[in-house]
């Protein structure tokens, strides 16, 4: 991949005129703000499985018995009692409900909040990889914008003593 | 009728384009018309949220309701129920609910207040008939917004042709 990437800014330095740097810019443009995206959410999914481990927490061995208000529904609280403080209940996705001591629950989202924090890091360095190609990618771009000027007030001065001269 | 039941004003059908045009440019009458057409666009914006809205309350209240109905039918027992509840997304936890003369409802903006069941069967099932008419209304406003912006939308185009064919009599009768 990264072979890829400086294989086309190679490229681009050479060959490729202003219009299509201007949409490889608009690519690069699209594929960062994708992969900022996905990374937040990222950030996100960590944070409800940290929140979750933490609501573990608050079955602490004091709180078996302890008087709850039950929520029943999303707007539905009955009274009731925490029965047990051993065992919690996971969605482990597609439908599936797992039964765990408290303490796997927690080894659980553990290996959920790894599992996103790996990710997240990879595509962090993927963005940082675009982010250097997309600067580069500018730098050229302004190089050509210089160099197209130049020859432009190049030509409009080749006309002027011309004009004059007749 | 001019008004439908909400009080949205019926659009008027510009049956004859030459004695429309008679009072006003065409710039400024094809001004006006949009005008309308785009408050009628607003109104069925917002039933359109209206309906959604109510569309995703309704199965929450029923949902409820059938909830307090099972609670009223245990009330004569003394035995409590095992149940799991919902501690996070992914996390549920066990709990006993003795049986119980009043429970809470959660009204909204950090308001819970206790009702006998009865009470909550009552307020939840007023709550319903209120949402099932308030989606109705959205719904028929919604279908009367259609008609009235389709009927906008031809006479701005029988205005914008009648323009049209004005100018092309003007450009030849000045040719």
């Amino acid at each position: 991949m990264s072979s890829d990437d400086s294989g086309q800014q190679a490229i681009s330095i050479e060959d490729l005129p202003l219009a299509q740097l201007q949409t490889i810019k608009a690519q690069l443009e699209a594929e960062i703000s994708e992969l900022t995206g996905a990374f937040s959410q990222m950030k996100q999914a960590q944070g409800a499985f940290r929140e979750c481990k933490r609501c573990i927490d608050t079955l602490a061995p004091g709180s078996q018995d302890k008087t709850i208000l039950v929520p029943l529904s999303n707007s539905l609280y009955v009274p009731g009692k925490i029965s047990n403080i051993d065992s919690v209940v996971v969605d482990v996705g597609t439908g599936y409900f797992v039964e765990k001591s408290t303490k796997d629950a927690g080894t659980y989202y553990d290996h959920k909040i790894d599992y996103v924090q790996d990710n997240a890091k990879k595509i962090q360095e993927t963005v940082e990889q675009k982010q250097a190609s997309y600067r580069g990618l500018l730098e050229v771009m302004q190089l050509k914008i210089t160099q197209q000027q130049q020859q432009q007030q190049q030509q409009a001065g080749a006309k002027a003593p011309t004009a004059a001269g007749e | 009728m001019d008004a439908n039941p909400r009080g949205i004003p019926r659009a008027p059908f510009v049956e004859d384009v030459d004695e429309y045009m008679k009072t006003d440019s065409p710039e400024a009458t094809l001004r006006k018309l949009s005008e309308t057409v785009s408050k009628y666009r607003f109104m069925e914006n917002s039933r359109l949220q209206q309906r959604g809205s109510l569309e995703q309350k309704i199965p929450e209240i029923e949902k409820t309701l059938d909830i307090v109905d099972y609670l009223r039918d245990r009330q004569g027992t003394s035995e409590p129920i095992e149940t799991l509840f919902e501690v996070n997304d992914t996390l549920y936890a066990h709990a006993t609910v003795p049986p119980t003369a009043t429970v809470n409802l959660w009204l909204g903006a950090n308001v819970m207040l206790e009702y006998t069941t009865d009470e909550a069967k009552e307020l939840l099932a007023s709550k319903l008939t209120v949402a099932k008419t308030g989606l109705k209304n959205a719904i028929e406003d919604l279908e009367f917004l259609r008609d009235q912006i389709t009927t906008m939308e031809v006479n701005i185009a029988r205005v914008y042709n009648w323009d049209v064919k004005q100018r092309r009599l003007q450009r030849e009768a000045s040719a």
